[in-house]
């Protein structure tokens, strides 16, 4: 049972980050939360498929296809990220309150990347040592502490971000969301290397005596800013130019709000 | 010669969007053959076989050689999923109950490289050890 806990709450931390700083940022633009619902049925139905689907995914693209699968989810949300975090000043710009379908798209589809992967896996140990061993009681007790551990963390940093007020939730949120992003794309070089098809032989450290990723600061780090113990040249190059975008746009978002607030002192 | 000139003139005729298009095809293809090259020299390189039986890996301990690219074959033979996961090695994977999944690794380092399995991570351990080709040697002797 422990071990279920201690699994699932492994898995859903990134994917729960990665929500709670949607919601709130969204909240705080002025979005409605039923997008929720969205992401939830999408992100367990793919997550149903894939997890259904694994044996034979593995063997497509000559033993590839579970690496290119997850590098495929991993893309699809950090690039939903991005595009969230590049309509933020144009959002705070316009005058209507409505926020455009094309933003709900990307939230959706940035929530359910990054959940699939997640629960895929956490279905399969469910099934596996749950279900088909007999022993359900135990596994799915395990799991829904794990997930509720996981789920109160989340609300309890949606409420934190709220606290903020929107001007700030809205920075912490674009900097957050810019290094889990960062760190989704390096997890998908990652992958890459994993399936041959990227060298990264070429280690650029080695910081496991300091931080392992199996600690639980390491488990952290790595859901909150992608931290790799061990990373390759080619992890540290997709990263460090992911920050800089991210870097762009957090100062477009700022710049937006100082012009937003000039205006409406000058109107006043 | 002479067909370079024929590919310039032609060139200046196509407008200047598809020819940006035909370029990146161009690079495209080239990119994939050589994904494709790569993927045929990987079939000659070695692979080593590693066995989940009872939510243990047999061996325990692989020794390996260093600084080589290599295939790591691990063959589920449990009827449970296992996760074939390594900090130290960046890898993770997800191996179905009675199937086999193959990891690309190398070229590593010399030294000492632990593993495990996340669905059973008290019982799955176990260690890739990395020596270098002359050290096998002594070892053999």
């Amino acid at each position: 049972m422990i071990d279920a806990v201690v699994l699932v709450l492994r898995e859903v931390m990134e994917a729960m980050l990665v929500c709670c700083v949607l919601l709130a940022s969204s909240h705080a633009l002025g979005a409605r939360h039923f997008w929720l619902l969205a992401v939830t049925a999408c992100a367990l139905a793919g997550a149903l498929l894939y997890a259904v689907n694994l044996a034979e995914v593995t063997t497509l693209f000559d033993g590839r296809g579970q690496e290119l699968v997850n590098v495929l989810l991993l893309v699809v949300s950090s690039v939903s990220l991005f595009y969230y975090m590049s309509r933020i000043p144009v959002m705070l710009l316009t005058t209507s309150i409505a926020v455009p379908a094309a933003v709900y798209i990307a939230i959706i589809l940035a929530a359910a990347g990054a959940l699939i992967r997640e629960l895929a896996e956490i279905f399969v140990y469910v099934f596996s040592y749950g279900i088909a061993a007999g022993r359900t009681v135990p596994v799915l007790s395990g799991a829904a502490i794990g997930a509720g551990v996981g789920v109160s963390t989340g609300v309890f940093l949606y409420y934190g971000l709220l606290w903020l007020g929107k001007k700030r939730c809205l920075q912490v949120s674009v900097v957050v969301m810019g290094l889990i992003s960062a760190g989704l794309l390096s997890q998908a070089t990652r992958f890459l290397v994993q399936a041959g098809l990227v060298p990264g032989e070429h280690v650029v450290w080695d910081s496991s005596w300091l931080v392992a990723e199996s600690t639980l600061i390491g488990e952290l780090l790595h859901a909150l800013i992608g931290y790799d113990a061990t990373p390759s040249m080619e992890q540290m190059s997709v990263y460090l130019m992911s920050l800089f975008f991210v870097f762009i746009l957090l100062r477009r978002v700022i710049s937006t709000q100082s012009t937003y607030n000039n205006a409406i002192q000058q109107k006043a | 010669m002479k067909s370079l000139l024929t590919v310039r003139k032609y060139g200046q005729c196509v407008p200047a969007q598809l020819r940006r298009l035909l370029l990146l095809a161009v690079m495209m293809q080239s990119i994939l053959a050589d994904v494709s090259a790569q993927t045929d020299v990987d079939d000659n390189e070695r692979a080593f076989t590693l066995r989940i039986k009872n939510h243990l890996f047999d061996p325990a301990q692989l020794i390996v050689p260093a600084n080589t690219r290599f295939r790591l074959l691990i063959i589920n033979e449990d009827k449970t999923a296992e996760e074939f996961e390594s900090a130290s090695l960046n890898r993770e994977k997800v191996i179905m109950g009675e199937s086999e999944a193959i990891i690309f690794l190398g070229p590593l380092a010399p030294g000492e490289y632990s593993f495990f399995g996340e669905f059973n991570p008290r019982t799955a351990n176990g260690k890739l050890i990395v020596v270098s080709p002359q050290k096998k040697q002594e070892n053999h002797d």
